[in-house]
């Protein structure tokens, strides 16, 4: 299913390693597309600040089981976002 | 070369302002993670931390003085009228041209950065007219040295988490060298400030309710606060002079990893366990304690292990080990002096300290890390490694038998 944030969300993680956002899959790990520890923090940050909401991700839990695939990004962005629309008046743009 | 000895030492930290309570905390587990009282709780992810709590600086600094002492100035100044003490050198009688201090810091002086940066960009304030001689990173180490007249080789050290472990390793060179006949030397942190707190939150290593060293379900490191400082003398001036000798520090390593900025390589830690037994002289086996560097963050702990294996081959097996940053947090630059302090504090005491907080053993981390409990056991000769941010390793070998 595609949510509004698709390719915002891509975009970021894209930019990270410099792929064309078209080359990425929902199912395409963040791993393959050579994404390290350091990129996934920066990306993390990125994201929150974009989307002003708060991603739970801690290094040492399995949160890094839940931010595996784009598709797993893409997900709990728009989940996290979608939370928090519910608390606040929608943004101007999607 | 000359031999050195340990004479004097002092801390302040989480679970200890003195040795003896110090001592006290690790005989029986006492947990120095808290809720965070020093800066407000708000916006931040990990709201526990290792104060030193209900410090008051006007007990012991005047008003005055204490316009150049940010708090990390202060736990150092305090850790070396303690140490000094302990030694019961006669500084009016010596030398003080061949006292050397040298101390270690990751972060410097973190709340005076803070608050005169914070006025001035945002408040549109000016920073105090003395910030700059406050918030210098080698303000610590001159403010020990102009308490206690010493006038021998003073620098600053700083290698991150290893900032305290290179300090007391230099001085340990240097006066094995003959540069210096004693040398008061350790490391010290107050990084508790609420934008260090912030910074920390983002590298998403911090656990946000305690810290669990080698146990399965850890959730990262914990910050602490603090200093350690110890007075290291060349043994044959101490022992002229019939001091109270602590312990022997044997040998001392370090090396670089050049690898991962922020990730340990095992190659790196086990080289520098390596280098430190060589150069004091000890075969593995000799070893019966290693306070690790132990952090509680997956990653470290998994690499400490495998590096441990692959320094100490089958002793391992035989080895105790075990991360007193449970208990005092991980107090950054003055972590490897804190924890030799502790060290020899336990063996003094006829104990090894406790890693607490062990819930769960983990498959990737299977050596005997005295969980929760001390362990009423003699040590007499035992490592303290510190494994930092950017690389930096280091080893220090001491030698217990003078209890």
């Amino acid at each position: 299913m595609k949510s509004p944030y698709d390719a915002e969300i891509i975009g970021i993680i894209s930019s990270r390693v410099k792929i064309d956002p078209t080359e990425f899959t929902r199912e395409m790990t963040l791993d393959s597309a050579g994404l390290d520890s350091i990129d996934i923090i920066e990306t993390v940050f990125e994201l929150e600040d974009r989307f002003k909401i708060a991603i739970p991700f801690n290094a040492n839990a399995q949160d890094k089981e839940k931010l595996r695939t784009a598709g797993d990004v893409i997900d709990l962005v728009t989940q996290l976002i979608v939370e928090a629309d519910a608390l606040v008046p929608a943004p101007s743009q999607a | 070369m000359r031999r050195v000895a340990i004479t004097g030492m002092g801390v302040m930290c989480a679970i200890g302002r003195s040795m003896a309570e110090l001592q006290a905390s690790l005989r029986e587990s006492r947990a120095g993670i808290g809720p965070i009282s020093l800066v407000s709780r708000e916006g931040l992810q990990a709201k526990v931390a290792a104060e030193i709590r209900d410090y008051v600086a006007t007990d012991h600094f005047d008003e005055r003085r204490l316009v150049l002492l940010d708090r990390t100035s202060q736990f150092a100044l305090l850790a070396a009228d303690q140490a000094l003490a302990d030694s019961g050198l006669a500084l009016d009688k010596i030398d003080r041209s061949r006292v050397m201090t040298v101390l270690g810091t990751g972060t410097g002086c973190a709340t005076a950065i803070d608050d005169n940066f914070h006025a001035t960009y945002k408040m549109g304030g000016r920073p105090h007219p003395l910030c700059v001689p406050k918030l210098m990173i080698n303000a610590p180490v001159s403010q020990v040295t102009m308490a206690h007249g010493l006038t021998g080789p003073s620098f600053m050290v700083s290698t991150a988490c290893a900032s305290a472990s290179h300090a007391i390793g230099v001085a340990f060179q240097m006066i094995r060298a003959g540069l210096a006949d004693v040398a008061v030397t350790g490391g010290c942190d107050a990084t508790l400030s609420w934008g260090q707190l912030r910074a920390w939150d983002g590298l998403r290593v911090m656990a946000p309710d305690t810290c669990r060293p080698f146990s399965r379900d850890r959730l990262g490191m914990v910050l602490g606060e603090g200093a350690g400082v110890v007075v290291l003398e060349a043994m044959d001036l101490a022992q002229r002079r019939g001091a109270d000798i602590k312990a022997e520090l044997l040998g001392f390593a370090m090396n670089s990893d050049a690898g991962h900025l922020v990730n340990p390589s095992v190659g790196g830690c086990a080289d520098v366990v390596s280098a430190c037994l060589r150069d004091a002289g000890l075969n593995s086996e000799d070893v019966d304690y290693v306070n690790a560097h132990g952090t509680g963050t997956q990653v470290n702990d998994i690499a400490e292990t495998a590096a441990l294996r692959q320094a100490f081959g089958a002793h391992a097996d035989r080895l105790m080990v075990s991360s007193t940053k449970s208990m005092h947090g991980h107090t950054i630059g003055a972590g490897g002096a804190i924890e030799l302090c502790a060290t020899i504090a336990s063996a003094r005491g006829g104990f090894i300290p406790p890693t607490i907080n062990f819930s769960e053993p983990d498959p990737q981390c299977d050596l005997d890390y005295v969980p929760n409990v001390a362990r009423d056991a003699r040590m007499t000769t035992a490592l303290s490694t510190s494994f930092a941010f950017g690389g930096h390793n280091a080893a220090l070998a001491v030698g217990l038998g003078w209890s």
